[in-house]
């Protein structure tokens, strides 16, 4: 019997240094993981996927939002873009995925726990209206409503908009946040439509939309008011896993290019943003650096211009 | 439902306890313990009582919906079904399909002398045709039905329209084009009470609604083309009259774009025939509205409206439209677009 016990011992420290070797021999053929898949990405042609996942943004229009998005970056290089239905798709895609890039609300990225470091880096955050935070309101038409009764219209994921509602009143339960009555509607405008027009209580909506309907049609919508809301939430970022520099570099200067053209202006507007401004700090030298030697060769090439033609003015002897 | 009251019945009950084990502080140990033993006893049968009214399941008290679908292999049927499932999960629900059944009124008059129910929803209009000529004594809840208008007056009878108000067209409209300041729209005495609606709300909305009213077919081609020249786009409006035949509305099509006339509509069908978008209702949010409706019915609220514009929309684009005719849109609208027709 212990005869059998220590051959079983002694297969199992054998197995596992096999394994081991295996490993080392692994990491000897390619010391720099990210690297060799960037270099295989080029090489096999594959390109890299940049996943999107919001629980505040209509998830029955990704077909349109992947082909505006890949119109734009298959100008940019070898990336392509890939909404995500649901939550736990994307929390496995986030756990699974070796080298990607990730686009979230920020605190998704909290919510998850995923800590910045070896593996996640936090390189862009969206920016709207020269805003990187937004808030959540809750307007309805009188301050007098009763909340457990009122028909609340609210856009995005359910879930997300009971945790906004149980932030914006930490004195119910969760039982009780629960039971509100809430009307998942596609969009943000249409929650407030439907309050507007009549079909709802109460509208969970965001600070922009409500600004725009105002605008649009004084009568019915300046006379709502805002009851609640939420704190402050960062605008969605964009995080690279595991992924070699001069690929984040690559994807981060296409990024920056959004706004400047029609492809780059719709695709960044489908997901509620105008604009991105770069966090991480050697992203933010590489790029600042690289346009710095842009801006010296084309005054470089401006200055010859210039020379060229002071020297055809005045005329070669 | 939120039920505050158990709370309630637990605190006095621990108010009672403690009552009567202070005024029988002076008995001897054994009356004390007694007491403590009767206490017990009597806090149990509470706690079980309460377990009861906080899960009206176990008792079997749940309220029974019987989901009515035409035909469940249509796809807006199966979403409508879907939805309204999903959002009612508190009741008992019994799914029948009427897609194979010849004789769906025999069928479900059997099912209904069979069964209690609280509460019909009934999803197209093979549906809501039976149930109305069985015309139970029960409230009934429809949507994806065409003709929803008739049952607009109709006792008991609930429902979520299939297309969106026409307040919700005209602002949606104004969003993406907001230089857009002429609407034109052809209607025929169907639409009479809409046409109201839509001009009080183009007023808010700083556009002028110019609306011709057809009364007679031979006329629809000249009437066309009269309002054509005036506006700056014509808004397609479901009108049987005027949409009689698809003649009719190749006809329409191709006097608009002979002139460049966008056409904004209801239904994306028409977005591949040549309309600059379509503003359709959300097929999910038409199905989780019929739900929170049946919901509130159950529970003895009813309903202000009998019959409900849908909530959510759904936005097509054809960008095509946009280049050829030069438009501008307002980019910030951008994000609300489902489909972008190529």
């Amino acid at each position: 019997m212990i005869l059998c016990q220590l051959f079983m011992l002694c297969c199992f420290m054998f197995f596992m240094a096999a394994e081991g070797f295996a490993e080392q021999d692994a990491d000897t053929s390619s010391p720099h993981p990210s690297v060799s898949h960037s270099l295989a990405t080029n090489q096999e042609n594959v390109p890299l996927k940049i996943f999107f996942y919001n629980p505040e943004i209509n998830a029955s229009r990704n077909l349109t939002l992947k082909n505006t998005w890949d119109s734009f970056l298959k100008e940019q290089g070898n990336f392509t873009f890939q909404p995500v239905d649901r939550g736990e798709d994307f929390k496995a895609l986030l756990e699974n995925e070796r080298h990607a890039a990730f686009i979230m609300s920020e605190w998704l990225f909290n919510h998850l726990k995923l800590e910045q470091g070896e593996h996640f880096n936090i390189a862009l955050q969206g920016i709207k209206d020269g805003q990187d935070t937004y808030r959540r309101i809750l307007v309805s038409r009188t301050s007098d409503l009763d909340l457990e009764k009122s028909r609340i219209a609210s856009s995005g994921d359910q879930s997300r908009s009971l945790s906004i509602l149980a932030d914006i009143f930490p004195a119910l339960s969760p039982a009780q946040v629960q039971q509100l009555k809430l009307l998942q509607v596609p969009k943000d405008i249409d929650a407030l439509m439907a309050l507007g027009y009549g079909l709802a209580d109460m509208a969970l909506t965001s600070e922009v939309s409500l600004t725009i309907m105002a605008n649009l049609n004084q009568s019915r919508f300046q006379e709502l008011s805002i009851i609640k809301h939420s704190k402050p939430l960062r605008q969605s970022i964009l995080v690279f896993k595991q992924l070699d520099k001069n690929v984040q570099e690559a994807l981060v200067r296409g990024m920056m290019n959004m706004p400047d053209s029609d492809t780059g202006r719709q695709a960044i507007s489908m997901i509620g943003l105008d604009n991105w401004k770069i966090l991480d700090a050697e992203l933010s030298t590489l790029i600042s650096h690289a346009s710095k030697d842009t801006n010296t060769l084309v005054a470089d090439e401006t200055n010859e211009q210039v020379m060229d033609s002071s020297d055809n003015k005045g005329g070669r002897k | 439902m939120l039920r505050p009251d158990l709370d309630f019945i637990r605190i006095n009950w621990i108010k009672h306890v403690l009552s009567a084990f202070f005024v029988y502080q002076g008995q001897n140990i054994l009356q004390k313990s007694l007491l403590i033993m009767m206490v017990c006893v009597l806090a149990g049968c509470v706690s079980n009582k309460v377990q009861v009214v906080e899960e009206p399941g176990v008792a079997g008290i749940k309220k029974k919906v019987l989901v009515l679908n035409s035909n469940q292999s249509v796809e807006r049927y199966q979403i409508a079904e879907q939805y309204f499932s999903s959002s009612l999960s508190d009741y008992q629900l019994q799914v029948m399909n009427l897609q194979d059944k010849d004789k769906p009124v025999e069928y479900l008059q059997d099912q209904l002398n069979a069964e209690h129910y609280d509460l019909i929803y009934a999803i197209g209009a093979k549906a809501l045709g039976s149930v109305n000529l069985i015309g139970p004594d029960l409230p009934v809840v429809f949507s994806a039905v065409l003709n929803w208008r008739r049952f607009k007056n109709q006792e008991n009878y609930f429902g979520i329209s299939s297309e969106l108000s026409p307040q919700v067209q005209l602002t949606w409209f104004k969003y993406f084009f907001p230089d857009i300041n002429t609407i034109g729209v052809l209607y025929s005495e169907e639409n009479e009470y809409l046409i109201e609606e839509a001009e009080y709300v183009a007023r808010n909305l700083g556009v002028r609604l110019v609306a011709t009213q057809v009364r007679s077919q031979a006329h629809l081609k000249e009437s066309a083309q009269n309002l054509l020249d005036q506006v700056d786009t014509l808004w397609l409006i479901s009108d049987s009259y005027i949409l009689s035949s698809v003649e009719k509305v190749r006809q329409l099509f191709a006097q608009a774009d002979a002139r460049k006339v966008p056409i904004f509509t209801y239904n994306p069908v028409f977005v591949e025939m040549g309309a600059l978008m379509s503003l359709a209702a959300d097929l999910p949010t038409i199905g989780r509205q019929a739900a929170l409706m049946a919901d509130d019915i159950l529970e003895r609220n009813w309903p202000e409206e009998s019959i409900q514009f849908p909530v959510g929309s759904r936005i097509m684009l054809n960008s095509q439209k946009i280049r050829e005719y030069s438009l501008k849109l307002n980019a910030g609208a951008l994000d609300s677009v489902d489909e972008i027709y190529p």
